[in-house]
């Protein structure tokens, strides 16, 4: 295994991960805490199954998967703002709800338990007719075509994003609402609405980091496929201090260690996998313990 | 109440007798209150999961009868039922006293799951090891044990947020993934029984808790009997002890607490770590009453239960046992559910999910219930203000 | 004349309580208008009302003449009315621009034009001598350039008609009287201002026209020239029942209870030596502070907002470590001694904000007022508490504080502010401390609760209590403390006996200005 193909297997990792913990801040920067990042991305996964396997076309399954992100998304801003509940209790019983109800729904939908059956992957990158040019055919020769579409889609999604926040009006407002609900009001912004359209979208973004893992990386849902990924956006949020152009280094880091994790395994097979298998959430706990930077998180962070 | 307050600031004088006639009204009203409280929290959201099921029946074209029936049955039909059942309420009533005592500082324990899971490996290893000390020596070891691993297990989280600033919520989460790997590691390896069944050896019989009630075949252990007198225990301390009430204001108003003496970081990091030792209390009490040996995964998640039952009872120790046995019947009823009707047991982690949804929106409804229990008060207390006059 | 803005008839109710009850107000164009009342009396809900956060239960509303009804704020600017509230809104994590064009930026295509808007502010900023800095972050500026953001966020909407809720509650005396001349500028131009004060003297100094406000009803409208200040004071006032006899013909005829005259007793009880601390957010740190509090006297500590006051009161409470220096007590070192330790000695803080950094706001009164105490040996053994005890002496302690209270069942924040701020004050001095800190005691308390809070503090002080009090009021300092000092950046100005204050003097001190 050479570096690039460490690269690849980083890119792999890192893509779901981004997506998700995009989301994350959307919905953070706005003033609402979101650990619901792992339903979404779990009900994202099981709507680009369930769709991409009713239409036939892997790319309505992402719509689906972005929609069933929101969906949770839509809850989530429900319950935290119309009924002012606590926002983390709000997002566990959401975790446990995806959990629950993608189960459940894979029962009632494929009539299986566990494992959908296969259905069709988005597009991998060299299937894309790219595969000719100079330079990029013989990077994605040496097993970086593998690479499903979403990750350079989501390393897009991310300079748009932190185009978005840093020069857009409405970026601003949405800032504007985590920093002080109260004056966001005064200045004439109707923060909830903010708020909602922040969290939905997030939602969505989450849900399409889910559609990676069902019809990017493999092609078929299994039960808590997230595998705790959700939770590692949210501390790839902190550690990328809730910049935008932050979390894109941070969420590298923990897909590296994650590829790395897995190329350990490769190598010492000799080595229990339990040790590769926890390794990304380790050095997660670890990574915590440095701050990089000063910057603080929204001022309004969980206040409603 | 709000009217005297209100009265005080403009500085109009309240004759004695009114005083007195509100003071007994308000007192009565804030009994019942703080009595029922957990009660009061709890009905609603059994409202509602209740009228989900029979949603989610109508949707799936069952009797909505049957539903209701099903989950009944699956949990209170016959004697084996029953003793499952309390058997299950065992950990869960220990994972829901574990989220309460961390919430009364202030915290939330989410790693409660990894805390039992290596609390119960650690019993069974023990207790494997204790073999040849006598029972009333080993059996309370055994237990302390599993303890007090579930208290290391939770130390990281309560450390990294006392000296780093880290939501103990991310790190518990991340803990559990660690603390699941390990023990499926260990349990494969090292202290496994030898098989591919990711099991230890069984536990020899002198660490074995033995039967309280022999209900149906199994019977019921003395497990859910300890774990109600720990809820006492709890409850007690929580509301008559100068360390429980610490604990309470540290979780209130921890700036308010920290100038008045008590160290918060402190005070909230023992209740942490009581918490920890709580779900490795749960874990232990699963290997040395029901299954005798550390199976890997053998929780079918009842450290997250746990979150669902504190919240159920708002927190409260002494009603926890109400939410546990609720969630023990929904927990046992869903292979019923799966036999009798074809419905997925996650169907029960949904309603599960449902039932924790409307409890925590309760936050935005109290306000007009006890708005509307004050009025009806307030009406009450005009109408005997008439008559003494 | 043709009104500008008509409230009829407006009534508001929270709960039981009627916060406005049938108040109609008239606003003619170019006025300063000035509305008072007591805390509670209703003007920050009708301003509310008038700028669209809260919407009346009745009563109607006419803009130029037009009947509005306003369900947001939104809708209130666009009517040309903007409103500076009491708690400076500000974005601590946006820049001043940001601040000030947020809801209204000048944009294309979706992006965010600042250059454009820069042009703009700086011009404003010129027309009206504001001193702020366009790139910082509005978290690190001090309370009177926050104030400048709100009134530049208004004055960028070109609104005509402005809103100022107690805009001079956090400002020194210079900042003030800054302030003041520019409402005058204002006037001139032609806009109508709407301010709400406690302070009679700034009332009169601007307003055209003067409403008064009790108890959610308006009393009635006079013109400033054509009534006197204790004319005024007495409608505000009217009803409210007396502190008892005696003391309250005190307070009538002398206005302000003058500093009574104590022998001063020269041994220090607390001495800070050469103390430093890191500035922290917009509070300001202290820069080698030695100051000396003598025993049984009332200091004051005075200063504009965010020049170390609060740091001082923090380092003192224990809340924080100082990083150099060292703090004595009664010849003691005590610096860096746990909280736990202090409260031994007898030290007591009392926070400026009482029920967010005093009590704990879900709890039920008794539970309030044990905190602090609860390991006394008389409330607990071994650890088990005798509720029955507590419960008697919270009683006791609330009846002689005269918290009014219905049981001692109910949550303290069922209380009013005031009450709450009592049962603060008599938990931090039921058991004889030593040494009391008070953070700006007056804040949120009206002229009447103000004065008998002052009563208070004089008995005990006579008793032996030693008080340090730290406020941005000046007339409170005067008011209340022996001698008074004066922070600026962290450094002790000057110390002058409170008989000897000359106001000028102190104002000087405040700008950083020796001698």
């Amino acid at each position: 295994m050479n570096i690039l193909q460490l690269l690849t297997l980083t890119l792999g990792k890192t893509t779901p991960v981004l997506l998700a913990c995009m989301g994350g801040l959307l919905s953070e920067l706005s003033g609402v805490i979101n650990f619901a990042l792992e339903g979404m991305m779990l009900t994202g996964a099981f709507f680009a199954v369930w769709l991409t396997y009713s239409s036939g076309s892997p790319w309505i399954g992402l719509l689906g998967a972005a929609a069933g992100g929101t969906l949770i998304g839509i809850l989530h801003s429900l319950v935290c703002l119309r009924f002012r509940a606590n926002q983390i209790v709000s997002s566990i019983a959401l975790n446990l709800l995806a959990a629950g109800a993608s189960g459940m729904l894979l029962n009632q939908v494929f009539q299986v338990y566990g494992t959908s059956p296969t259905v069709e992957k988005l597009p991998a990158l060299n299937q894309l007719g790219i595969g000719r040019l100079p330079f990029l055919g013989e990077i994605l020769a040496s097993g970086a075509g593998e690479l499903s579409i979403l990750v350079p889609l989501s390393i897009l999604f991310n300079l748009a994003l932190i185009a978005f926040l840093k020069w857009s009006v409405w970026g601003l407002r949405l800032k504007a609402c985590g920093e002080n609900p109260l004056a966001a009001k005064a200045a004439g912004l109707s923060v909830n609405r903010i708020r909602f359209l922040a969290i939905s979208t997030g939602g969505a973004l989450a849900g399409v980091g889910g559609a990676y893992l069902a019809i990017g990386e493999l092609s078929t849902f299994v039960e808590q496929m997230t595998q705790g990924r959700g939770y590692l956006a949210i501390a790839a949020l902190i550690l990328g201090r809730w910049r935008p152009f932050g979390i894109l280094p941070a969420t590298l880091f923990f897909g590296l260690s994650g590829a790395f994790s897995e190329w350990l395994a490769v190598r010492w097979t000799g080595l229990p996998y339990q040790l590769f298998l926890a390794l990304p959430y380790a050095v997660c706990l670890g990574v915590l313990l440095f701050q990089m930077d000063k910057k603080q998180p929204p001022s309004a962070l969980g206040r409603v | 109440m709000k009217r005297i307050a209100d009265c005080s600031v403009n500085g109009c004088s309240v004759c004695p007798d009114e005083r007195f006639s509100k003071t007994i009204m308000a007192q009565s009203q804030c009994n019942i209150e703080n009595r029922l409280g957990p009660l009061l929290a709890m009905i609603p959201a059994l409202a509602v999961g209740i009228c989900f099921c029979l949603i989610l029946a109508f949707l799936l074209n069952i009797e909505p009868g049957d539903m209701l029936a099903a989950i009944w049955i699956g949990a209170w039909g016959g004697a084996n039922e029953a003793a499952a059942t309390l058997n299950k309420m065992t950990p869960l009533l220990l994972t829901g006293l574990a989220v309460s005592v961390a919430y009364q500082a202030g915290l939330l324990n989410i790693g409660c799951e990894g805390q039992l899971t290596l609390g119960a490996l650690t019993a069974a290893v023990f207790a494997l090891g204790a073999a040849p000390l006598p029972w009333p020596l080993a059996m309370p070891l055994t237990v302390l044990a599993g303890a007090l691993v579930g208290a290391l297990w939770a130390f990281p989280a309560i450390w990294l947020r006392n000296s780093r600033g880290i939501h103990e919520v991310i790190s518990t989460l991340l803990l559990n993934y660690v603390a699941i790997y390990l023990a499926d590691f260990l349990v494969r390896g090292p202290l496994g029984d030898g098989t591919s069944m990711a099991r230890t050896a069984e536990i020899p019989s002198a660490g074995i808790w033995p039967n309280w009630w022999n209900l149906g075949t199994f019977g019921v252990t003395a497990a859910p009997l300890a774990a109600l007198l720990l809820s006492c225990i709890l409850h007690l301390w929580r509301y008559q002890t100068y360390w429980g009430y610490e604990a309470t204001a540290c979780g209130n108003n921890p700036v308010a607490a920290k100038a008045a003496g008590i160290a918060v970081g402190r005070r909230q990091a023992w209740n942490f770590l009581l918490s920890g030792a709580l779900a490795g209390v749960a874990g232990a009490l699963e290997v040395v009453a029901t299954h005798h040996r550390f199976y890997a995964a053998f929780s079918p998640g009842y450290g997250f239960d746990g979150i669902t039952v504190a919240f159920l009872v708002n927190n409260v120790p002494g009603w926890t046992w109400l939410s546990s046995l609720l969630l023990a019947s929904l927990r046992s009823a869903d292979k019923w559910l799966q036999i009798s009707l074809g419905i997925s047991p996650n169907t029960i982690i949904v309603l599960q999910a449902v039932l924790l949804i409307s409890v925590a929106c309760q936050a935005g409804f109290r306000l007009p219930l006890s708005f509307g229990l004050g009025r009806l008060l307030e009406r009450l207390q005009r109408h005997s203000n008439h008559r003494e006059l | 004349m043709r009104l500008l803005v008509d409230m009829q008839n407006i009534c508001k109710r929270f709960g039981s309580l009627w916060a406005n009850r049938d108040i109609s107000l008239q606003v003619m164009p170019a006025e300063v208008h000035a509305l008072v009342g007591e805390n509670g009396a209703g003007k920050s809900t009708l301003m509310k009302i008038l700028f669209g956060l809260i919407q009346p239960d009745g009563g109607s509303l006419y803009v130029n003449g037009k009947p509005v009804s306003f369900r947001h704020p939104r809708e209130a600017l666009q009517a040309g009315i903007g409103m500076v509230q009491q708690q400076m809104l500000i974005f601590p994590q946006l820049t001043s621009v940001e601040n000030v064009v947020l809801g209204c930026e000048p944009r294309g295509w979706g992006l965010f034009r600042e250059k454009e808007v820069e042009r703009r502010l700086l011009e404003l900023s010129r027309l009206f001598g504001f001193d702020l800095q366009l790139e910082a972050m509005a978290g690190t500026l001090s309370f009177a350039q926050r104030q400048q953001i709100e009134l530049l966020r208004v004055l960028y909407r070109g609104a005509r008609i402005l809103i100022l809720d107690e805009p001079t509650s956090l400002l020194s005396l210079p900042e003030v009287e800054k302030l003041l001349s520019l409402i005058k500028t204002l006037r001139a131009q032609g806009h109508t201002i709407i301010f709400i004060s406690h302070r009679l003297q700034e009332v009169f100094s601007i307003a055209d026209r003067i409403t008064v406000l009790r108890k959610g009803k308006s009393i009635g409208t006079w013109k400033g020239d054509q009534i006197s200040s204790e004319e005024i004071a007495a409608l505000i006032m009217e009803e409210s029942h007396p502190v008892s006899a005696g003391d309250s013909d005190r307070i009538r005829k002398k206005g302000f209870i003058q500093a009574a005259a104590v022998p001063m007793r020269p041994e220090p009880v607390l001495s800070l030596q050469q103390v430093t601390m890191p500035s922290k957010g917009s509070e300001g740190g202290l820069d080698d502070l030695s100051l000396q509090v003598r025993e049984g006297e009332i200091l004051g500590i005075g200063g504009v907002v965010g020049n170390g006051q609060r740091a001082l009161a923090r380092a003192l409470a224990g809340l924080e470590k100082v990083d150099q220096g060292r703090i004595l007590f009664q010849s003691r070192e005590i610096t860096g001694f746990p909280i736990s330790r202090l409260v031994q000695l007898g030290f007591r803080w009392l926070p400026a904000n009482s029920l967010e950094e005093g009590a704990l706001p879900d709890s039920s009164l008794w539970e309030n007022m044990l905190l602090g105490f609860q390991r006394k040996s008389v409330f607990q053994s071994w650890g088990w508490l005798h509720k029955r005890k507590i419960k008697d002496w919270t009683r006791q302690e609330l009846n002689a504080g005269e918290v009014v209270h219905s049981s001692l069942q109910q949550s303290i924040s069922s209380l009013s502010g005031g009450n709450q701020q009592k049962l603060v004050l008599s938990r931090a001095l039921s058991d004889r401390p030593k040494l009391v800190i008070l953070e700006q005691p007056g804040r949120g308390l009206d002229i009447h609760a103000q004065r008998r809070m002052h009563l208070k503090v004089k008995s005990l002080n006579r008793e032996g209590v030693t008080f340090l009090v730290l406020s941005y009021d000046l007339e409170e300092l005067l008011a209340l403390s022996d001698s008074i000092g004066i922070l600026y950046r962290g450094r002790l100005m000057g110390l002058v006996s409170s008989h000897e204050a000359d106001r000028g003097l102190l104002g000087k001190w405040m700008l950083g200005l020796s001698g």
